[in-house]
């Protein structure tokens, strides 16, 4: 067998295990070390995005069974070993390989400006991070799957730890830990009972068995995967490791984690959703993604405006697009019990679509929030500022990533957002009115969700950007992100802006692997028409030919230059900012980012439990005049369903623990240590259980 | 749907009333809601007028001219004497949010169309849109009348209610229980002097109108 | 498109692209001009508003120490992003010629871009008050964008299309019945965006320069000059752009279905005809309220998404009856 499959599977693999090892004994200059690390890490995202690629322009599922010694190859036995990559994989492993390129390369200057410690560790987790992402998708058998899922877990709370010499990382790194934990749990009863359902280990051989399954045990498989993936991918409520997780981690970690892990979540939960239960889904369970996936947008966007630290805001706007996947993931869903195929496929169109976007511009904010808050040396927005004029490229990126998030044409932001709104508005051929309303209250959250995200990032990067530096550090910042932190975030950037102006160039690809899901042929958004504009399906919607839409764009802008750049009789000049005659304006007198954030907070504040207090000026003190008089002015906040949800649940966990307390030694490695030994029990009772039926 | 351009016009007379009801629940100043009102039961007889037309019922111009009259003058010029009068401050008083309130308003909507929608087609009635809107303008008075501290707003809620009930009495009956309309007609006006002489008793008693005030009488 | 040649585009293009252009200015004096009158006051003339813009267009620009490079270019890409939405409003001509490459979902982004640009260019200078109107005006574009959408599917409903040209050839078709409720009540909601939108009273007062009050003019305090008159030139496109799809739909009839010149001309009249109607209405609702206080306009924009989706239930109820 001379395929490329393999010749690309092995190289990518290997060059990924290499990198892992050549991190962790790397023992050159400090600042250099983990250089080869991470470039053998590039080579192996590199063979894996050709992989990806070929994959996707060849179609059908290539497999390889592996025979290791003690380990049935063949596909009944629980323990049998098998990669496989079909469409759906394929398109997470061409996701994985482009963030985790352009990540891998700026990982290189940011390694050497922003880390102080461990660099070779780090190149060499990130290595063997990007090795169990590949694993996951290229799973054929729920054992590999599992393996893959909890090593990319364990992984991840490595590099979540890595400056752990802090206390919050440390906390933050474990509360990850211990919800990844239960959501691997869920997964693997998900996958078990599937497993047990249908009589068969792999993926492949589940899908033909599901019809014989009866609904009660398809939804609780459903609903299983929709806590497990959930909680990977960052739903409500069961987001809350997200946002602890994310600004804990280095910046390069979090846009890997932000950008590629989550959906990882996405990619199970379309496995199981969709490739094997599709054709017995209820229509149930998409209302209750919808819902679960509008509640996470609002309640995303939301934190995400209240923020002040910059990667907790980005982080919290990761589970706003979460939300928006998951919308697009439960419209399929109930398109396809509806028995409406095409429209079904439309809408797992916006999703991939989306999911893909996603992980381009928020691994771009990730990175440009690292370089800006590695700058500075704090996450704190408010100790930001005025780091436009020091690193002009590096502000540029991150206006791109924040115009490409808001959903502003010509960014893929917007595209994948369409989309959905014509799936969403193809409701009005169901006939039915709760679908109608419930797609179009649907639509009005998801644009309430973009208006708001568009609030949270003028915030996000007006305060941390432009004006004053806001503190003596942010005024002492001299120089640009390193050379390669650019290229990596000029990448992303790119690539956001050419899939906003030809969205075919991904939609095509991607097309086959949706019909293939939804059973419906494939609608044609490969060539993209004569001039580049996606089709509809049926006689429903509207059309885009966003080219063209970004050729319009030029040329009004080229018309306001020319209005704006024709000779004019005054030279332009510069001046103080004018600030009612009074001294000159300082960084005291800029609006802060909770000052930007209070009118939401306001309008919102049974969401934000928000309590104002005012203390009037007391009249004698300070001096004379009105301005002088201080009052004062504090807004309490409370972060909604942190606290109260899960209090009962930690609460009983806690008695629990008293009691089998003399098991505990309060050092995480013990922990870990359970969780390996939990591992290994359960793969022996998976080897015995097998034994018997090879 | 095939509508001719008559029962196209109900349908537009009755979106008025719907849209006066939805407004009296965002307006935070009494007069304005007695300005709906007049405007509600002048849409009332615009209806009553057309379904005449198209029904060939000409008791109901009667009946217009009695709504007309009676629901869109003299009664809003009686409720803004009576605020006049008792120096009532003009700003609406309530317990929910108007944002709460607009979207309970939606609700009302919604709620009606699940429980008279399946019997629309069924019913030989002028206009599909007709019934529904009557049962949402009667929880919207309700919920009005039941939100809204004052006694001032609660009666202007009751008569929101009442144009509802007509406007459903109307809908099933293609206007021909006569009856039915005079009855509710009197109905308000009678509506209006027991309001009147309540909103006089509590001015006396209480030196108050805040309704919430007489919880206090309670045990 | 097919069957056109490519000149016949590109001329119906650029004739209302520089119908937006020159028609907005004129429709800003004449809503200032029946204000002024029904207040009795003299008032500036109607076409204060062009020399304004030539004013400010011979001026040089200054900018604030403060500032980054940014101020240098977003006003370039906020009014093209407003000149990139005029094809996909109907005009007088139907199809609109390059109508297929987007729909009313594109306005809405190119709109929104618009305003992301401003807001962003008001937090460049650090004043106190671009950061104020920078808020304020992203607030309610947050606010009122689920409106846009919501009267998008009201609207498109009933042709099945998102597209502005489908919609009112639809209605068009459709004769008087056209003026269902759902409309209405769609087309009513579109009002109070249209009023939130362009920065009209009650929601903001485009007269103000209190400093307090001010929306949409603090945040553009720290302009002057060229990129003044790119501002307020564009605030006067996009009112046009949203008053123009305001009418269209409402009153769907009358646009030229063909490239005669007497239909084309006969076309053009209507439209002006039904755009000075709609600024004159406007105008006298404008003397007639005062602003609300900001956090009102959240009970505003709450009544819109409610008048918009009770439009998309009537228009289920309707279809059945």
């Amino acid at each position: 067998m001379t395929s490329p499959d393999l010749l690309l599977l092995a190289l990518s693999v290997s060059a990924f295990a290499a990198s892992t090892l050549a991190g962790l004994v790397d023992r050159g200059e400090e600042p250099r070390r983990g250089r080869v690390s991470l470039g053998l890490a590039l080579l192996g995202a590199g063979a894996g995005g050709v992989w990806a690629a070929w994959r996707l322009v060849e179609g059908g599922t290539w497999t390889l069974d592996l025979a290791l010694p003690g380990f049935t190859p063949s596909g009944g036995a629980p323990t049998a070993l098998q990669v496989s990559i079909g469409p759906l994989g394929s398109v997470f492993l061409l996701l994985e390989s482009v963030v985790g390129g352009a990540v891998l390369l700026a990982s290189l200057g940011y390694l050497r400006e922003h880390v102080h410690e461990r660099r070779g560790s780090l190149a060499g987790m990130l290595g063997l991070f990007l090795l169990s992402l590949e694993l996951v998708v290229t799973s054929g058998t729920v054992f590999l799957f599992m393996v893959a899922w909890e090593g990319m877990t364990l992984v991840s709370y490595f590099l979540v730890v890595h400056e752990h010499g802090s206390w919050e990382v440390r906390r933050a790194g474990l509360f990850y830990l211990v919800m990844s934990h239960v959501a691997g749990a869920a997964v693997l009863t998900s996958l078990l009972l599937l497993a047990v359902g249908t009589g068969s280990w792999t993926f492949a051989g589940m899908a033909p068995e599901v019809s014989h399954l009866g609904g009660w045990w398809t939804g609780a498989i459903f609903l299983a995967a929709t806590l497990g993936f959930g909680t990977k991918a960052g739903l409500v409520p069961l987001h809350v490791w997200l946002p602890e997780a994310h600004p804990a981690a280095p910046s390069n970690v979090s846009a890997l984690m932000s950008g590629v892990m989550i959906k990882m979540g996405v990619y199970g939960l379309v496995l199981v959703g969709f490739e094997i239960l599709g054709p017995t889904a209820s229509l149930w369970w998409g209302f209750l993604l919808l819902v679960l996936g509008a509640t996470s947008a609002l309640v995303g966007v939301l934190n995400a405006i209240a923020q002040q630290d910059l990667k907790r805001l980005l982080a919290f706007s990761s589970v706003e697009n979460v939300g928006i996947i998951f919308m697009a993931l439960g419209v399929a869903l109930v398109f396809l019990s509806l028995g409406l195929p095409a429209l079904a496929g439309l809408a797992l169109l916006a999703a991939l679509f989306h999911s893909f976007s996603h992980g381009l511009f928020k691994s771009l904010l990730f990175l440009g929030a690292g370089a800006a808050t590695g700058a500075v040396g704090t996450r704190d927005m408010e100790r930001l500022g005025g780091l436009a004029r020091p690193m002009p490229s590096t502000s540029l990126l991150f206006l791109g990533g924040a115009l490409a998030i808001s959903a502003l044409p010509p960014f893929n932001g917007f595209v994948g957002e369409w989309l959905l709104f014509q799936a969403l508005f193809a409701s009005f051929t169901t006939g039915s009115l709760a679908t109608e309303l419930t797609f179009t209250a649907a639509a009005g959250v998801l644009a309430l969700a973009s208006g708001l995200a568009a609030y949270a990032f003028v915030k996000a990067f007006g305060v941390s950007f432009l004006a004053h530096p806001r503190t003596l550090e942010a005024a002492a910042v001299k120089a640009d992100a390193p050379g390669t932190m650019r290229g990596g975030m000029a990448l992303l950037l790119g690539l956001c802006l050419l899939l906003g102006v030809a969205p075919f160039l991904l939609l095509g690809p991607l097309s086959a692997p949706v019909a293939g899901l939804v059973g419906a042929p494939a609608l044609d958004y490969g060539s993209g028409g004569p001039l580049g504009e996606l089709p509809r399906p049926g006689s429903q919607g509207g059309s885009l030919a966003i080219g063209v839409v970004a050729l319009l764009l030029a040329g009004g802008i080229l018309v306001a230059w020319v209005l704006r750049r024709a000779p004019s009789v005054v030279a332009a000049r510069s001046g103080p900012t004018w600030d009612c005659g009074m001294d000159a304006p300082t960084a005291r007198m800029e609006y802060t980012a909770s000052g930007y954030a209070q009118p939401m907070m306001r309008l919102f504040a049974g969401f934000y439990r928000a309590r104002p207090h005012t203390e009037p000026a007391s009249g004698a003190s300070g001096r004379s005049g009105v301005l002088s008089r201080i009052g004062r002015y504090e807004m309490e906040v409370e972060y909604p369903l942190l606290g109260e949800l899960f209090l009962p649940l930690s609460r009983g966990v806690e008695r629990l623990g008293s009691r089998i307390s003399r098991l505990q030694s309060g050092g995480i490695h013990t922990y870990l240590g359970y969780m390996v030994l939990t591992l290994v029990v359960l793969l022996i009772l998976l080897r015995i259980a097998g034994g018997g039926s090879p | 749907m095939s509508l001719g351009p008559g029962q196209q016009l109900l349908e537009v007379v009755a979106a008025v009333i719907l849209v006066t009801a939805w407004v009296s629940l965002v307006h935070r100043r009494l007069d304005a809601l007695v300005g709906l009102y007049a405007l509600q039961s002048a849409a009332m007889a615009g209806v009553a007028v057309l379904v005449a037309y198209l029904y060939d019922a000409p008791l109901l111009y009667l009946t217009a001219a009695t709504i007309a009259g009676l629901n869109a003058v003299i009664v809003p010029r009686v409720l803004l004497r009576i605020r006049r009068d008792l120096e009532i401050p003009g700003e609406v008083n309530m317990f929910v949010s108007v944002r709460t309130s607009a979207l309970a308003g939606l609700g009302c909507l919604l709620l009606a169309e699940l429980v008279v929608g399946p019997l629309t087609p069924l019913a030989q009635i002028p206009a599909a849109g007709l019934l529904p809107i009557s049962v949402t303008v009667v929880l919207i008075g309700l919920f009005l009348a039941a939100t809204r501290r004052k006694a001032f707003t609660q009666v202007v809620g009751m008569l929101e209610m009442a144009n509802g009930v007509f406007l459903a009495g109307l809908a099933l009956t293609f206007g021909l229980g006569l009856l039915l309309e005079l009855g509710v007609a009197a109905n308000l006006l009678i509506l209006a002097i027991v309001g009147r002489l309540f909103l006089y008793r509590m001015k006396d008693s209480f030196d108050t109108v805040d309704a919430d005030t007489l919880r206090a009488l309670e045990g | 498109m097919s069957g056109w040649g490519e000149a016949q585009t590109a001329a119906l293009l650029l004739s209302e692209v520089l119908l937006a252009l020159g028609l907005g200015p004129l429709l800003i004096g004449l809503v200032r001009r029946v204000k002024s009158r029904s207040q009795r006051r003299t008032g500036p003339g109607l076409l204060q508003p062009y020399r304004d813009l030539a004013k400010q267009l011979g001026k040089g620009t200054v900018y604030s120490e403060t500032s980054s490079g940014l101020t240098r270019y977003s006003t370039w890409i906020g009014f093209g992003a407003l000149l990139a939405a005029v094809p996909f409003v109907p005009w007088f001509f139907l199809p609109s010629p390059i109508g297929f490459s987007g729909d009313l979902i594109v306005l809405v982004g190119l709109l929104a871009l618009s305003r992301f640009m401003t807001a962003v260019t008001a937090l460049d200078a650090g004043s106190t008050f671009g950061g104020m109107g920078s808020t304020r005006d992203m607030w309610l574009g947050a606010l009122f964008e689920p409106t846009f959408l919501l009267v998008i599917f009201a609207w498109g409903a009933p042709s099945g299309s998102t597209q502005a040209s489908a919609i009112v050839l639809h209605g068009a078709s459709l004769g008087l019945t056209h003026l269902s409720p759902a409309l209405l009540l769609a087309s009513a909601a579109f009002a109070v965006l249209l009023l939130a939108e362009t920065g009209r009273l009650p929601v903001d007062n485009p007269a103000t320069h209190l400093e307090l009050t001010m929306v949409h003019e603090a945040m553009v305090l720290e302009l002057g000059g060229r990129d003044l008159a790119l501002i307020d030139w564009g605030k006067s496109v996009r009112f046009l752009l949203l008053l123009e799809l305001f009418v269209a739909v409402l009153l769907p009839w009358g646009d030229a279905l063909s490239l005669g010149l007497a239909s084309l001309a006969l076309a053009l009249g209507l439209l002006v005809a039904k755009l000075f109607g709609a600024s004159l209405l406007l105008g006298n609702l404008e003397t007639r309220v005062a602003k609300w206080r900001l956090f009102r306009v959240g009970d505003l924009a709450v009544l819109s998404w409610v008048l918009a989706l009770g439009s998309i239930s009537l228009t289920y109820l309707v279809g059945v009856g």
